[in-house]
């Protein structure tokens, strides 16, 4: 068992062991992942694994990917809204997907990734580098693909039961079950979790620290899943999940969000024809108060999502795949113009060769036909090969494409019916490999985005635009070193990220930001862990540091560069009942003041503690 | 040893005498602080708001005067500012205070704080002040000699710009169209006109007319326009309709009243005040520039307007003549909303 425990702990925070395993030994379940999988040849995936998920306690996915250096965050604190960027992308232009359905709000495409908690994941894929050709729309930056199609490979039954506490009036429990019984399985998960939310911070400058008021928020959700193995390789598999998340948003207003998803996800075999197929649908209610402005405001937005897949191999080298989608979305607001919505079908056929069992290539094409709307097709090109036992080689092309949201199009006021979407081309090389046990992996990418959407004001109101041409180029190196010594071990990871991401033109008369980087995007970060387990301990020490980050878009006001630290220890022990993880976790180690949006606040040190009993 | 005939002690004197020299020629003139106040709102929640000195004698600027004296910014939108008594005022809108301090200095000396979105400060005499309020619901009464809120006077909705007529404050309302009356003596509202939707911005001509420019409704769809009303029988005299689809902001007066400056579609625009309609063509055109604030120098009559670029770093203004010719371009703070103009 310590073994055992000794290896998920290898699992937990060894992301990059994942990040350096070829794609193709990924675990994928849902219909993105797959589609990564097999045609995203030339990309590399970054993913925590389903352990640290499950267990991760009160933390979401962004918290998960944050604390292990994937992918940069733009986070308002605990709680707080929190927006992925890869690849120096904006957050908009990252693809946020559950079971392929999107995730990213019709209205302003952000995913808000801190109401995700990771206990209603057993897959979490990032995908950097544009994907415009498998994944369609707000592609250009990545992708992050979330799955809960996990299941189990025996009969039985499993479950885990898990309470944790912290300061300032954290708390959470979760609950989950997860059975198998011949054709049918299925899983249920419930999550809460609440916090008053009162921690301390120092303003800038100031060194007796201020307690944070109105910033408490409460969380609950639950998540059905249930499978039928229909027999003759057909599978049929439902998934429900609903929740709440409210939360004050300080000085003086609160927002509350209520929301349904449901997918009905259906994969088998006809004859020659590998056939996947999945309608999903997605409600969500916003409501926003501000007691200031007396400003009460609901907004409701519907997504109507359906995909067919259809692949199969037309020589023992050769896969192809045509795919067809159809979404839908809908947006009601008294800040929307009626009838705001969008409607847009598209198709995907992409063709994949193994020239050898060492060498292999993708060719894709897409084009969507959103109505109202012009997109551009969408090529996408991945080569990688084997160079050596020890080196695997990859590159990509691709373009990628943004389409106005329905606010930037039916905003009142403000709206603009005339704008472009966003579009680009991306490329990037990589290699990785192990040298001198020491795994490696380094990624360079570069890419132009034309006619980025900003909103500005006009006399009255603001209005988007598409004003500026920016290019994100860059660098990710990863490097990990695992040392086995039977029961005891220690992981040491380090990654590295260069991201220059900067406007090259711009129609602002005299903008200052011509030339400088996009703000909220350091342009050196790095993070570094150390796992070190010894019997039934695991002790683990994380470290990030970010870059300065500009706040203004001429790169005149910054946020300061700032060292983090997380210092986690874990143990374990039998009962009758099952087994009892007990960990405890400080943040914020070295008691940094620091921002990572300029008026939010970030927490001073501070500790938790996760109970968690597995079941059997 | 003779000294006086020693090259040491001759270099020395030399060198002292040079030194002499040097400091009457260094010697620097007390430099006059810039008098002319660029307000930069700063960013929304982020609390980058500043000031902008200049001084328009030598375009010198100063930026971020008000940190580098007190070392830290004014708050969260640096909305506008007034010099009442001797004294400067900042009204720091989503910060929900006023900030008392020096006009030489900036140096802060007092401030209030308690209020719900202040927008505008408006002296009334014998250190009484009212403040108008975005989300308010009320302008507020304060005692700028004790920096206390004394009273708070309910109004419908968003009050904005407020002026002293004849002993009554007039208070433009946006959301009810009309301009409010208020007594000082007695701080009460003791009477309203009809004026526009959007009533934001007032000027008195020379005449002694009261303009106001209506911004419009958007959800409505009324238009801005110009009412002029005569304040001594509150009499309509004239209501100017801008072309439909337009958007205005901000107005001034020229330094002889005359010409009314604004802001349509982010140009900028003058109408003599006796005018019948809008003029056709901007006063000032900056290559596609939209400009975000316009103010008015009343000792020299020159122009000042703010152009926020992209609202997210730091803007410029441009400062021309009367005339509208082009004198200078000023680097200032981000988003330059407002400015106060001291006397000499």
């Amino acid at each position: 068992m310590k073994r055992l425990l000794f290896l998920a702990n290898l699992l937990t925070f060894s992301a990059l062991q994942a990040q350096t395993d070829s794609v193709r030994t990924l675990p994928a379940v849902d219909i993105v992942a797959l589609r990564l999988q097999d045609f995203g040849i030339g990309h590399s995936l970054d993913q925590p694994d389903s352990v640290s998920l499950r267990l991760g306690g009160s933390l979401s996915v962004a918290d998960v990917l944050l604390r292990q250096g994937i992918g940069q965050w733009r986070t308002y604190g605990p709680g707080g809204l929190a927006s992925l960027s890869l690849d120096g992308s904006s957050s908009s232009q990252v693809n946020v997907t559950w079971e392929g359905i999107p995730l990213q709000s019709p209205m302003n495409g952000v995913a808000d990734v801190a109401q995700l908690p990771t206990a209603f994941f057993d897959q979490v894929l990032v995908c950097p580098g544009a994907n415009g050709a498998l994944l369609g729309n707000s592609s250009m930056g990545g992708t992050l693909a979330l799955s809960s199609l996990g299941s189990m490979a025996m009969d039985g039954w499993e479950g885990w039961l898990q309470a944790g506490a912290g300061q300032f009036g954290l708390n959470h429990l979760m609950a989950g079950i997860r059975f198998k019984r011949q054709v049918f399985s299925g899983k249920t998960v419930f999550f809460q979790r609440a916090s008053a939310n009162r921690f301390l911070y120092r303003e800038p400058g100031e060194s007796a620290p201020v307690q944070q008021e109105g910033a408490a928020f409460f969380q609950r959700a639950v998540q059905q899943q249930l499978s039928w193995q229909m027999g003759g390789g057909h599978r049929l598999t439902w998934t429900g999940w609903a929740g709440l998340f409210d939360r004050q948003l300080p000085p003086t207003a609160s927002q509350g969000d209520l929301f349904a998803r449901q997918v009905l996800q259906y994969a088998g075999q006809l004859g020659k024809i590998q056939v996947s197929a999945r309608s999903g649908w997605t409600w969500d209610r916003l409501d926003y108060q501000d007691t200031v402005s007396s400003l009460d405001v609901t907004h409701n937005t519907r997504v109507a999502f359906h995909d067919l897949s259809m692949r199969r191999f037309v020589s023992k080298r050769d896969l192809m795949e045509i795919s067809f989608q159809h979404q839908w979305a809908l947006a009601n607001s008294p800040q929307l113009e009626v009838g705001g919505r969008r409607i847009m079908p598209g198709a995907l056929v992409s063709w994949r060769r193994s020239w050898s069992p060492r060498f292999s290539s993708v060719a894709s094409l897409r084009k969507d036909w959103p109505r109202a709307e012009v997109s551009p097709w969408m090529p996408g090109l991945g080569l990688e090969g084997k160079i050596s036992d020890q080196v695997r080689m990859f590159a990509r092309l691709d373009r990628g494409y943004r389409l106005p949201t329905l606010n930037d199009r039916y905003w009142l006021p403000g709206g603009n019916r005339e704008l472009l979407p966003e579009s680009g081309w991306q490329g990037q090389l990589g290699a990785e490999g192990r040298f001198r046990e020491v795994d490696y992996r380094l990624r360079l990418y570069r890419g132009r985005y034309d006619n980025w959407i900003l909103w500005r004001p006009g006399a009255s109101y603001w209005t988007p635009m598409n004003v500026r041409e920016v290019l994100s180029q860059g660098a990710h190196l990863n490097l990990s070193r695992t040392w086995d010594w039977g029961l005891n071990g220690l992981i040491v990871r380090a990654n590295y990220q260069w991201t220059s991401s900067k406007t090259t033109a711009s129609l602002v008369v005299a903008d200052g930001a011509v030339g400088k980087q996009l703000i909220y995007l350091p342009e050196h970060s790095a993070f570094g862990s150390l796992r070190w387990t010894r019997g039934i301990w695991t002790v683990s020490y994380l470290h990030r540091w970010l870059g300065s980050r500009n706040i203004t878009s001429d790169g005149a006001y910054h946020l300061p560069a700032v060292h983090l630290a997380q210092l986690d220890a874990q143990t374990e022990w039998e009962t009758p009942l099952g087994r009892i993880l007990a960990q405890a976790m400080i943040d914020n180690l070295w008691n940094q003041s620091y921002q990572l949006v300029q008026g939010q606040p970030m927490p001073l040190r501070n500790i938790s503690f996760i109970l968690t009993l597995l079941v059997p | 040893m003779n000294y006086l005939s020693s090259w040491a002690f001759r270099g020395l004197a030399i060198l002292a005498l040079c030194q002499l020299l040097a400091c009457d020629r260094t010697e620097p003139e007390p430099e006059l602080p810039g008098r002319v106040l660029i307000l930069n709102e700063g960013g929304f929640q982020q609390s980058t708001s500043s000031v902008t000195r200049y001084n328009p004698d030598n375009e010198s600027v100063s930026q971020d005067a008000f940190r580098q004296q007190n070392g830290y910014n004014p708050g969260d939108v640096l909305q506008s500012a007034s010099l009442i008594d001797g004294k400067l005022y900042l009204v720091v809108n989503n910060s929900q205070r006023l900030i008392a301090c020096e006009p030489d200095s900036l140096a802060e000396t007092g401030r209030l704080e308690g209020f719900t979105s202040p927008r505008f400060l408006l002296g009334a005499g014998n250190g009484k002040g009212y403040v108008s309020d975005l989300f308010g619901g009320a302008v507020s009464k304060v005692n700028l000699t004790t920096l206390a809120l004394e009273k708070t006077i309910p109004l419908p909705g968003w009050t904005e710009e407020m002026l002293l007529i004849d002993g009554k404050v007039w208070i433009a309302n946006y959301n009810s169209a009309k301009l409010y009356l208020l007594d000082p003596s007695t701080d009460e509202i003791v009477d309203s006109v009809e004026a526009g939707a959007g009533a934001a911005n007032l000027e008195l001509d020379a005449d002694g007319h009261l303009w106001v420019l209506c911004q419009g409704d958007f959800f409505t769809g009324a238009g801005p326009s110009f009412v002029e009303i005569r304040p001594s029988d509150k009499a309509e005299l004239r209501r100017i309709l801008f072309p439909a689809g337009a958007t205005a902001g901000d107005l001034a007066v020229s330094a002889d009243k005359d010409s009314l400056y604004f802001l349509m579609n982010g140009s900028l625009y003058a109408m003599a005040a006796n005018a019948s309609s809008l003029p056709a063509n901007p006063a000032f055109n900056a290559n596609g520039v939209s400009f975000y604030s316009l103010g008015v120098d009343p000792l020299t009559g020159e122009i000042y307007l703010g152009d926020a670029l992209d609202y997210a770093q730091r803007g410029r203004v441009f400062r021309l003549s009367a005339a509208f010719q082009p004198i200078d371009t000023v680097a200032a703070g981000i988003i330059p909303g407002d400015f106060l103009f001291l006397p000499e």
